[in-house]
């Protein structure tokens, strides 16, 4: 083993091991810094609050809270009401979950624990994911041009021969709709119900599983007495997050859904959602209340939004901390 | 306990740490002598590495936890609060159980003290092949200085970290337990190297292992958990005494494997 | 029937409905390609569609050179913007938010996460179009920018979590200070996850639409100028599948070939990426 060259490099001068007195430690300097880019979105999120409101102010102080229950939207005489926008976010939203909980909940069944066709697990939690990627704007565009059709041409009769003594399927059906809006909204909340629900399933202890099925259960049977029980929270808070993804989507939801301030109970009949209003009639808007309350019904969707985000967050936080075990 | 006749150069002197109100050392005196290889052993929980890390304040990293007593280099106190402990951790550099270069080329990970100390190019790539020679590296290396270091294989990725400790020019270096992860070949040629660097630096070497802290140790430190589950320093002295004529019982027990 | 049979039975069905379930799940996604390649394929192939703007409804012809410049422009500086404070305030949180204002701002940014993309569109239209009274790609960048933020600071974060512990010991033991330490060995270590999670946002920024409506705007000419109304890929689609013209539905489909194109690249990369430090 060598023992290096004849010269060798000299060590640096031993500064002692007092503190240089350093009025700029980088450290200091760095963590200052760092603190700063962490007030700054402190700052953001205070600003954007309040970018939220202001636009909306002329309708707030003109209709105040009665803004919410009223169903009149009137742009000719200024009189302008959330609900059937709040009442199309809603119907649209249930649509929407009732299609994709089931759905959502059996693939992600397969996906977290199914033995069988593993090799498929992987392109398929891929494909899944890619529709999570897909742009709202280009799923609104096949609605619009292949959905839609399908629907009226298709579904609708169909739906209007066989259920039609439920109001839900009565009227006419154009094909844009609450329905064809539902169908699109449990499209694009599909990824995220599935994989949510993956991980909330995943999460069950295995040990409960192979108890059960060393009870001699099937496999059916202990995803209904134990799996699906102890996930139950999990599970409600994914669902939650997925209504709270489904409320805010926007364009795909604006392309189909007929754009018509109208509360019906027929799905086949045209509405609106929150969001869509604003899209809808942004460029239409003259006047300050006009605009203002199309901001109004931003500040109504982003405060359900919250709401409902929370209370999923809250579910979920429970959820995780019910699965560690006891000491 | 302690041998003071030839030059001390890390002298710990009544040590207690506290993980919290946890006491991990109790009244740990040590005196490291200048360019000789001493080895802190003991059973598993007895506190070597956590004595081992207070000398060069690693402990700081950790929230929560003090330490007092004195740990003089060279006369100054290395816990006292106006420590330069940048510097500090210059000078008394340290080994790790597990290797941990950088993901970053072989030359990076060797130059990378010298680049934060601010020297030139060329030294720095005078300084890197002379510790990569020093750790034996240079004729296994030198021709792919550019590639990954996490390419190599354990022992030579811990005789890396070697170099790279090297390259800020220490005094004292700090082992711990550097082997437990390492093949026995490897061992060996770390065993060599620590030989060959005695000369010129002052190593304090961790190890579970006896026959190899009998083996390559000049001096001793035997540790123990005492009934509060702090650790204490139970004997110190040239390993030759403390391996054939241990003074306390406890030591005894354990070199002859009565009981860790 | 007797009980276990019964039981098998369900068994069964309930194995076949979690497949079906699966496969209808996949289904989307497939049939979305397929339309998209098949109605993109011709917009995309169309001399012009590349390096023409739009003409004027009914002249046959025209491209989306406008709304791909935008895109970029958009997008880009967006990028400029939300890129090295997402990455500073992941590092904050990885190297020093184990405390208050670190959960504090893990969960601001949990909250924008789940806001609608319209409101973003609000925020980037109050602060700067009502303040410059006129629509801006500026305005749209600061919006997209607000919407990127969360999700790099996240990807920032967990990819400095990933790094090990041993690595940061290193480099203090070597007598590195903490913020050498960050930004010299810890940040390089993590830059591949924190280049995916900049790729992924700014891919879905790219196809962010509502944020766009009343920021950009949109724009028919081909505008560089960031202190005007541009147009943008998305734009182009939301409003020419609205209006009764082939040529430019054509091109809407085009423009939504080149989204997903786009997407489909991002994500890809990223799984690449993520095998390849699995290994």
């Amino acid at each position: 083993m060598s023992m290096g060259t004849a010269e060798r490099v000299a060590p640096p001068p031993l500064a002692g091991t007092s503190r240089r007195r350093r009025l700029i430690s980088g450290d200091r300097v760095f963590e200052v810094i760092a603190y700063g880019a962490a007030a700054l979105i402190l700052l953001i999120a205070v600003v954007f609050v309040i970018a939220l409101f202001i636009p909306a102010l002329p309708a707030i102080t003109k209709f105040g809270l009665g803004f919410f229950v009223s169903r009149t939207w009137d742009p000719v005489r200024t009189q302008f009401g959330a609900l059937p926008a709040i009442y199309g976010t809603l119907l649209t939203s249930a649509i929407a979950l009732v299609i994709a909980f089931p759905i959502g909940l059996g693939a992600a069944l397969f996906l977290a624990e199914d033995a069988r066709l593993r090799f498929l697990r992987g392109p398929l939690s891929f494909a899944i994911e890619l529709l999570a990627g897909i742009p709202s704007v280009v799923i609104g565009l096949w609605a619009f041009f292949v959905l839609t059709p399908l629907m009226r041409d298709n579904v609708d009769p169909f739906l209007s021969h066989t259920l039609g003594f439920l109001p839900f399927f009565q009227g006419n059906a154009s094909g844009y709709g609450f329905l064809t809006a539902g169908v699109v909204l449990a499209i694009m909340v599909l990824p995220i119900m599935i994989a949510l629900s993956r991980d909330v399933i995943r999460a069950v202890p295995r040990a409960l599983r192979e108890a059960s099925l060393a009870l001699g259960a099937t496999n059916a049977e202990t995803i209904w007495a134990v799996i699906l029980p102890y996930a139950r929270v999990g599970i409600t808070g994914a669902v939650l997050l997925s209504l709270g993804r489904a409320l805010g989507e926007t364009i795909a939801v604006t392309m189909v859904i007929g754009n018509r301030p109208e509360i019906s109970t027929s799905l086949f009949a045209s509405g609106y959602t929150l969001p869509s209003v604003i899209a809808n009639e942004f460029t239409e808007a003259v006047g300050d209340v006009y605009l203002g309350s199309l901001f109004y019904l931003g500040v109504v969707l982003v405060l359900i939004t919250i709401a409902v985000n929370v209370v999923a967050r809250l579910l979920v936080w429970r959820f995780a901390a019910s699965e560690t075990p006891a000491p | 306990m302690r041998d003071v006749d030839a030059e001390t150069k890390l002298d710990a002197r009544h040590v207690n740490f506290w993980y919290g109100d946890f006491q991990a050392l109790h009244d740990a005196s040590l005196a490291v002598q200048a360019r000789k290889i001493t080895a802190l052993i003991g059973p598993s929980g007895c506190g070597k590495t956590t004595f081992l890390r207070i000398f060069n304040r690693m402990h700081d990293l950790v929230p929560g936890t003090k330490a007092s007593g004195e740990v003089l280099l060279d006369g100054h106190n290395v816990l006292s609060p106006d420590t330069d402990v940048i510097n500090l951790r210059r000078q008394v550099g340290m080994l790790f159980q597990r290797a941990n270069p950088f993901p970053k080329s072989i030359y990076d990970n060797v130059a990378y003290g010298p680049h934060i100390l601010g020297w030139s190019k060329q030294q720095t790539s005078q300084i890197v092949e002379e510790s990569l020679k020093d750790t034996g590296l240079w004729d296994e290396v030198k021709d792919r200085l550019r590639r990954s270091a996490l390419n190599l294989s354990g022992g030579q990725q811990q005789r890396l970290c070697l170099a790279r400790a090297l390259a800020v020019k220490p005094e004292v270096i700090l082992m711990d337990e550097p082997a437990s992860a390492l093949d026995p070949i490897a061992t060996l040629r770390i065993e060599e190297l620590m030989q060959e660097l005695k000369k010129r630096y002052t190593i304090v070497i961790v190890t579970h292992n006896m026959q190899q802290a009998s083996r390559v140790s000049d001096f001793t430190a035997f540790m123990l958990m005492n009934p509060t589950r702090a650790g204490e320093v139970i004997e110190f002295g040239p390993t030759d005494d403390i391996f054939n004529r241990p003074k306390d019982g406890r030591t005894e027990d354990y070199i002859t494997g009565r009981f860790g | 029937m007797s009980r276990p049979l019964v039981r098998a039975l369900v068994d069964r069905l309930v194995g076949g409905l979690v497949v079906l379930c699966v496969s209808v799940a996949a289904i989307p996604v497939l049939v979305l390609f397929l339309f998209v390649l098949i109605n993109g394929l011709p917009g995309v192939l169309t001399p012009g569609f590349f390096t023409d703007p739009p003409y004027p409804q009914g002249v046959p012809g025209g491209g989306v050179a406008n709304a791909i410049i935008g895109t970029l422009e958009i997008v880009g500086i967006g990028s400029l913007l939300a890129v090295p404070v997402g990455a500073l305030i992941g590092i904050f949180l990885s190297e020093y938010g184990r405390n208050q204002v670190g959960n504090t701002v893990r969960f601001i940014s949990d909250v924008f996460t789940g806001l609608p993309s319209i409101a973003f569109g609000i925020f980037g239209y109050t602060v700067v179009v009502l303040t410059t009274h006129h629509f801006s790609a500026l305005s749209a960048s600061i919006a997209l920018a607000v919407l990127m933020l969360p999700v790099i600071l996240r990807a920032t974060e967990t990819a400095l979590v990933l790094v090990p512990n041993s690595l940061r010991e290193a480099g203090l033991a070597l007598g590195a200070p903490r913020w050498r330490v960050t930004l010299e060995i810890v940040v390089p270590a993590a830059l591949g996850g924190i280049v995916t999670g900049a790729l992924l946002a700014m891919a879905r920024a790219a196809g962010e639409t509502a944020p766009l409506l009343f920021t950009a705007f949109g724009n028919d000419i081909i505008q560089t100028n960031p202190l005007q109304p541009m147009g943008a890929l998305s734009l182009t689609i939301f409003r020419n599948a609205l209006v009764p013209y082939p040529n430019l539905q054509q091109q809407a489909w085009g423009a939504a070939l080149l989204l997903v194109a786009l997407v489909a690249a991002t994500n890809i990369l990223a799984r690449i990426y993520v095998r390849r430090i699995q290994r």
